[in-house]
């Protein structure tokens, strides 16, 4: 997208598609877990690439990062993101007491939560869209994140973040996660359902 | 002396000739610190580099530090024009680590590897050769100038700061 302008409908739109993935995603956690989840209302913000490690908690602050790479009808990039503590949080919520690693208890549930997510934004558009399995690592906000916004931004210097937090079983995980597309792909996404909301004549 | 301390974020460029001032670049993954360091003049700078190549870039592009392309001819003139000798320049990097392993095309691969590549070849048509350098690797780094000693300092989770 060489010059897209994020118009006010446009960001209604990724509003939406938030809210419709973390519902998605908040029910198949919650079936799977057999405990009450939920996903706050997505924030979307336009953000200057400078901007992004602050937006996401600061660009030196150790974080556990989930990873995922998107394709097919969409091209981009799924960041699941936690502090030791939270992953700690969701590792005795989900296995008590059991001896599992942590990563590997962060990784699955972020597994879940990115294939409901993406599951429901395929349906949407009406087409497939492939994740890739999950890659964990702990590191800086910034060192994992600057790689993502290298792909993402290799022409705009801003990028439209999609965030949200989750809550299971009442303990809040204040972590993000996180849809960054490539600018190809969220301009075909956002002409698409622009197109279907001026096709109903939508107010 | 109190240090004011200036972060250089993704895209960005730094140049100062204040003694106060320490230049960081925190968190650096695939991205690449980059310093130049005038030690008669005691004048230094820093590029946050993001990318390798400016190719595709926006027309209207402004962020100069965020391909290597441009960040070091900008970085260098930025320098000459507050009274930097090019001569004098000395060059110190970091960053450009791999984070995740991901098979999924060949763009992040690598994005790391990509970064020194570019850099290196960007400095090297500006004559400009490299002193110091800690680049590679899957850990993330934060580097940090002193712009009145040019000391600079690399620091990864898990390990102490050191002197590059």
């Amino acid at each position: 997208m060489a010059n897209r302008v994020i118009s006010k409908l446009d960001l209604d739109i990724l509003g939406e598609i938030g809210n419709i993935g973390s519902g998605n995603a908040a029910t198949a956690l919650s079936e799977i877990l057999n405990r009450p989840v939920l996903l706050t209302v997505p924030k979307i913000k336009l953000c200057e690439i400078q901007e992004i490690p602050e937006t996401l908690g600061g660009a030196e602050e150790i974080r556990t990062g989930v990873f995922f790479g998107v394709s097919n009808a969409l091209n981009g990039y799924v960041l699941f993101m936690i502090n030791g503590e939270d992953a700690q949080k969701i590792k005795n919520t989900v296995a008590g007491k059991y001896d599992i690693d942590v990563n590997s208890v962060v990784s699955e549930v972020a597994n879940i939560i990115s294939g409901a997510y993406i599951g429901a934004l395929a349906t949407m558009i009406d087409n497939k869209i492939d994740l890739t399995p999950p890659e964990v690592g702990q590191d800086m906000v910034g060192s994992l994140i600057d790689g993502l916004v290298a792909c993402v931004c290799s022409y705009a210097d801003k990028t439209v973040i999609i965030s949200t937090t989750l809550t299971i079983d009442n303990e809040k995980i204040s972590g993000f996660y996180i849809l960054l597309l490539e600018e190809e792909s969220l301009d075909n996404m956002l002409d698409y359902f622009n197109s279907i909301v001026k096709n109903n004549d939508y107010d | 002396m109190i240090m004011t301390n200036i972060n250089v974020g993704m895209g960005e460029l730094h140049v100062s000739k204040s003694p106060d001032v320490v230049l960081i670049a925190p968190g650096l993954g695939s991205c690449i610190g980059l310093i130049m360091y005038d030690p008669i003049a005691k004048i230094g700078g820093m590029a946050h580099v993001v990318l390798p190549d400016s190719a595709n870039a926006k027309s209207n592009n402004v962020l100069l530090g965020k391909y290597a392309d441009t960040a070091i001819p900008g970085l260098l003139n930025s320098l000459l024009k507050i009274g930097a000798k090019k001569s004098n320049i000395m060059v110190i990097m970091a960053g450009g680590a791999q984070m995740f392993n991901l098979d999924k095309g060949s763009n992040i691969l690598n994005i790391g590897m990509r970064n020194v590549i570019a850099v290196k070849a960007a400095l090297s048509k500006e004559k400009l050769n490299v002193k110091s350098s800690d680049t590679g690797g899957n850990t993330g780094r934060t580097l940090r100038i002193e712009i009145s000693t040019g000391k600079a300092y690399v620091k990864s989770i898990g390990q102490p700061e050191g002197e590059l």
